[in-house]
């Protein structure tokens, strides 16, 4: 069975941009910084470049096949039985992932805001938001993003102004002192969460919106707003704070954000900075619980997804628990299990896809005129 | 039949309370720390902490505006956690002002102190750091102060009013600081604070005295190589320092008139340019000053009517400038390691590939060899409201 929720292209743009900014805006300058220095804001462009190519590819794939969401259309291309097993791994790969956002939420706050409440409170608070969208279904979960993003970018665009005093534009100095290669290997982090997760927005790309072509457009757009959010704010991570030090620190975007005061006036506002980042990790976390239920209602058959979001929204909270011991031990999973299910959801099974299609094309289309009659 | 226990289930969540609830009288507000070393070779921190009753305005000053507490410990943070062991509420150094160093351990180094004034999630980076010159820091947080009584908040207003009128001390946060000593080619300087009078002497009753006899005040800049304080810098030199680094926003020199007598003049402006250049494999510096001023005080017979005469005090200006300059720059080269202008950070900045074979060898012996020229403009354009002097 089919879902019927329909949200429009601009809707479809703004989960795209909510999703592949992400973590991107407390954590990622620290990543990028760490390995190219002041040259971090040249890896961020390098790394949203290449990220918008792959993006641009999944553009291509979605259209292989048309009015079909991911789930569907690898049942359709590699056949029912590889088809099911592709799909488990992808939920299995969602799950992970939602419950690491889940993980980095109650990390984040118990660092820096309520070190005295437990994990668990913090956790099930986001999730508990989360689920009861996943509830209400991708059509308000869209709608909701559409009234976010005017704030979103409101507090944004407050955050860059008040951050003007404090730049020092001579902190980028030297640029490109790390070299080509330094740049691209330090960029390679930010190709993962900007670009390769992104292959879960698939799942609602044919089959939630309205107009294919729109839907198309929305992911360059709505990728391209993120790619130059994320450049701006690596460089103004790395001419206020300087590069080292961006380097140093855990959520650098926060530590930004400690720094406006504007004549001792204007000052100690880093929360809004933390609700720009609660409201990315809402809509990113939803998206991923999305993908793991519609999978999930998929692997069995059954043509209701909302049966599934209380069991999954239940294992998401327990793993975000129990699956990092330690921030290090998270940082770690990060660096090697989460680049490997990045690769293997956004790489080997989009191009299992595409090679697969090619090779099956005629036969598949005969198999679709035959279903239509 | 499900809906109520939901709602319940629901409401139980949200009405448990709050963990991280603090109220105002549950914390002891911090507004400046100390560190030294204790007798064991430990940290000894020390706190003062705000009586909010006596700073009240319905009461007066009664009891004592601030209490200091100390506590040893093997590091900073245990140090501060015993310190609960005398003080009721838990200390809040969300509103710290000051950080005092002790110079016996700014010497050994102060990486280890500052950690945990970093890490800890409460604290934000903007308070000012500074370095109490022969005497531990607990000493000095020890002196009542009247104007403001809460001691913490008059001497940072001081170090603020005194960087902005005078410049001769620099208002340094922990942030800044932070970026000195971990920057590569660039050292840190840290402003010193200093008593007159014996520390151990003051007491609130001096507090009645128009004049006490215990009086804090800034002068001389600490000058660092990585985190360990190696030197001071006197008080001209420091103003020297201050304006090869850029920091002057306003100050007064005096400067001898070529007929006996003085001519104050007030810097109203100072734009300071460091550049490097290379001559063959080995790097020069120039340091471009420029100010602009006015004419303060005239005691000397100069014709004031006259262009020349403000020409004349341009190049005495200039030339006493570059004396204090040039003074400043061997005091800092003598000793090796400290860069404490940013030469090297220069430098790397301007010519990335020549720095990379420079840089091990800075430390040792690159920043002492470097020649640096020193070029002061100065623009006079005001008088005052008078033409002669009387």
């Amino acid at each position: 069975m089919k879902e019927t929720e329909r949200i429009s292209a601009y809707q479809f743009g703004v989960l795209v941009f909510f999703f592949t900014t992400g973590t991107s805006i407390l954590a990622v300058p620290a990543v990028l910084a760490e390995k190219s220095g002041q040259d971090a804001w040249l890896a961020a462009v390098a790394g949203t470049l290449a990220g918008m190519v792959i993006i641009a590819l999944y553009g291509v794939l979605a259209r292989c096949y048309p009015g079909m969401s991911l789930f569907e259309a690898m049942e359709w291309v590699l056949g029912r039985w590889i088809g099911k097993v592709m799909v488990a791994v992808f939920i299995v790969v969602m799950m992970n992932y939602a419950s690491s956002l889940l993980y980095y939420l109650g990390a984040f706050l118990q660092t820096e805001m309520l070190p005295n409440t437990p994990m668990p409170a913090l956790n099930l608070l986001m999730l508990a938001a989360v689920l009861l969208g996943l509830f209400l279904g991708l059509e308000t979960i869209a709608r909701a993003s559409e009234i976010f993003i005017v704030m979103y970018f409101l507090f944004l665009f407050l955050l860059f102004i008040l951050l003007l005093p404090e730049i020092k534009v001579e902190n980028i100095r030297p640029v490109f002192e790390h070299g080509a290669g330094t740049i691209a290997r330090a960029s390679f982090p930010l190709i993962e969460v900007f670009a390769l997760n992104t292959v879960t927005m698939l799942v609602i790309y044919s089959v939630s919106t309205n107009s294919e072509k729109g839907a198309g457009r929305s992911m360059l757009v709505g990728s391209a707003i993120s790619a130059a959010v994320i450049i701006l704010l690596t460089l103004l991570c790395v001419t206020v704070l300087g590069g080292d030090n961006t380097a140093k620190q855990q959520y650098p975007g926060y530590e930004l954000a400690k720094r406006i005061d504007i004549g001792n006036f204007i000052q100690r506002i880093e929360s809004t900075m933390a609700f720009l980042w609660l409201i990315t990790l809402f809509f990113k976390t939803s998206i991923y619980l999305y993908a793991a239920t519609l999978g999930t209602s998929r692997l069995f058959g059954t043509g209701n997804y909302r049966t599934f979001i209380l069991p999954l929204g239940t294992m998401a909270f327990l793993l975000s628990l129990t699956l990092f011991p330690s921030i290090i031990e998270f940082k770690e999973w990060r660096a090697t299990v989460g680049v490997k299910l990045s690769i293997l959801s956004g790489i080997v099974i989009p191009l299992l896809l595409a090679a697969v299609y090619v090779i099956r094309r005629k036969q598949l289309k005969r198999k679709k005129v035959a279903e239509r009659c | 039949m499900k809906k109520p226990l939901l709602i319940i289930l629901i409401c139980c969540c949200f009405l448990t309370g709050c963990w991280d609830k603090r109220e105002l009288n549950e914390i002891a507000i911090t507004v400046a720390f100390g560190i030294d070393k204790s007798d064991d070779g430990g940290f000894r921190v020390s706190a003062q902490i705000v009586v909010p009753s006596a700073i009240s305005s319905t009461k007066g000053a009664e009891a004592t505006p601030v209490l200091l507490f100390q506590a040893d410990g093997e590091t900073a943070y245990e140090a501060i956690r015993k310190m609960t062991k005398q003080v009721p509420r838990k200390i809040y150094p969300g509103h710290l002002k000051l950080l005092v160093i002790g110079e016996e351990m700014a010497r050994e180094g102060i990486w280890d102190s500052l950690d945990i004034f970093v890490r800890d999630w409460e604290l934000r980076p903007d308070f000012s750091v500074v370095v109490s010159k022969d005497r531990p820091a607990s000493e000095i947080l020890a002196v009542p102060t009247a104007l403001d009584t809460i001691p913490a908040n008059k001497l940072f207003e001081m170090l603020e009013n005194s960087s902005d009128n005078w410049s001769a001390v620099q208002k340094i946060s922990l942030h800044e600081l932070l970026a000195d000593i971990s920057s590569e080619g660039k050292d840190a300087v840290l402003t010193g604070v200093m008593s007159t009078g014996d520390p151990g002497e003051a007491s609130k009753e001096m507090m009645g005295e128009i004049r006490p006899a215990v009086r804090l005040y800034f002068d001389n800049l600490a000058v660092f190589e990585k985190d360990r304080l190696v030197g001071w810098l006197g008080a001209e030199q420091s103003k020297g320092f201050n304006y090869v680094s850029g920091n002057i926003k306003s100050t007064v020199e005096t400067v001898s008139c070529p007929e006996g007598g003085n001519v104050a003049i007030e810097v109203t402006k100072s734009d300071s340019k460091i550049k490097a250049s290379f001559n063959g494999e080995s790097p020069e510096m120039e340091i471009t000053v420029k100010n602009k001023g006015n004419v303060g005080s005239v005691q000397c017979g100069l014709d004031m009517k006259k262009p020349e005469s403000l020409h004349t005090l341009e190049s005495l200006f200039e030339k006493k400038l570059t004396g204090t300059i040039e003074e400043t720059i061997k005091e800092a080269q003598s000793r090796r390691g400290s860069d404490i202008f940013g030469f090297g950070r220069t430098i790397h900045r301007s010519y990335p590939d020549k720095w990379k074979s420079l840089k091990s060898e800075w430390a040792d012996h690159g920043f002492s060899d470097v020649p640096v020229k020193v070029k002061v403009e100065m623009d006079i354009q005001m008088t005052g409201t008078l033409l002669n002097p009387l």
